[in-house]
């Protein structure tokens, strides 16, 4: 145990910040005794508090992040397997949409050699030529499904105006199932990355 | 960074990147998420990173810093949770004292500790609590030996003055 003169030489080092770390320990050591010497009761607490503080320690668990990118693929793959199929859907309702032949009465006439041009398939010559000349753009692919002839009875302009508000509904509905199902998969990956927790090595021969 | 490399060199240390980080915050839930985040940085950096660092501890004190300071930039009421929080840390110390007022007093200095001015506070903390040299300390917060000797003296020099008024 240091002596009383000992201890005061050690302080005074400390203080003009020219002590060793030796001596800092020796100190933080002498003022934990129950039987330190009173003179220097003013600056015990000083090592009392630094050698509370050093007995913090960080009990929380240290997680490993994961970088598993399986489940990124599979999201991925997922995200492209669901937009093909609103993608074909959304197709399929254009070209059932009874809104075209609607589409078909108000287009203007077009020319006879673009036509001509634009009329591949051979069982559609026998159409009118009203109902090509009205969608220029779409051509290919309504004589492709076989269209359904231009009549009075099948342009509804209420039932068309009713199965358009369906059909936005129904892809707005799918659009928010993606939205959250891709929120959903970000944040399970989340937690999936940070699902490991790392315990210390057991100690060598025990 | 390797498995073993990050139980030898980082595991040991994640008691001190607490301490620090809770010294410059002074919240508990800031200090977590500091050592979390330093030791994420850690795991992910790559093997030529890994080589190139010579001393992690350095390293991680620096990275600890930085981001605490960040932390407790954006928190406002920093000082005053801080001083609660190492009340409430206090009362779980490994040294039991039987002295209520020695314990007082002790928690007194924590308080002033943590008033100091950043520089001083975590030079002497880094010093005093952690024990490292000065070297280290001047490595660990990018300052000159200097600097380092300058900041201790005086933030002791202010912990006397204090206490002498209390006492």
């Amino acid at each position: 145990m240091p002596t009383s003169n000992q201890i005061s030489q050690m302080l005074d080092r400390y203080w003009e910040g020219a002590s060793t770390l030796e001596e800092e320990r020796t100190l933080k050591d002498y003022f934990q005794r129950p039987d330190y010497d009173l003179q220097f009761k003013s600056v015990a607490p000083i090592f009392v508090a630094i050698r509370q503080e050093q007995g913090i320690v960080y009990d929380r668990p240290i997680i490993r992040p994961i970088q598993n990118r399986r489940y990124q693929w599979a999201i991925a793959a997922a995200f492209l397997v669901l937009l093909s199929a609103a993608g074909w859907w959304w197709t399929q309702q254009q070209d059932n949409s009874p809104e075209l032949p609607r589409m078909a009465q108000q287009a203007p006439t077009v020319a006879p050699e673009k036509i001509k041009v634009e009329m591949p398939a051979p069982e559609v010559k026998g159409q009118p030529e009203i109902a090509v000349a009205s969608v220029p753009h779409r051509t290919k692919r309504i004589f492709r499904k076989r269209p359904q002839p231009v009549s009075e009875a099948t342009v509804d302009t209420e039932e068309a105006e009713t199965a358009k508000q369906e059909i936005m509904a129904a892809f707005a509905l799918i659009s928010s199932k993606l939205s959250k199902g891709r929120k959903e998969a970000e944040r399970g990956l989340k937690e999936v990355e940070h699902m490991e927790i790392i315990k210390p090595l057991p100690a060598k021969g025990g | 960074m390797n498995w073993n490399l990050f139980h030898q060199q980082i595991f040991p240390i994640r008691d001190k990147l607490y301490r620090f980080a809770l010294r410059i915050t002074g919240n508990v839930h800031d200090a977590e998420d500091v050592v979390q985040e330093v030791l994420e940085r850690v795991w992910k950096s790559s093997e030529g990173q890994s080589e190139a660092v010579q001393n992690w501890e350095a390293w991680c004190m620096t990275m600890t810093r930085n981001r605490s300071l960040d932390k407790s930039r954006s928190n406002s009421n920093r000082r005053t949770t801080g001083v609660e929080v190492l009340e409430m840390r206090s009362n779980t110390a490994l040294l039991p004292d039987k002295n209520a007022e020695l314990q007082d007093l002790a928690s007194h200095i924590r308080t002033l500790m943590q008033a100091l001015p950043d520089k001083q506070r975590m030079v002497m903390h880094l010093r005093d609590i952690e024990e490292l040299s000065y070297d280290e300390i001047a490595q660990s917060l990018e300052l000159s030996l200097d600097q380092v000797k300058i900041n201790l003296h005086r933030a002791r020099k202010a912990i006397r003055s204090q206490i002498a008024v209390v006492i």
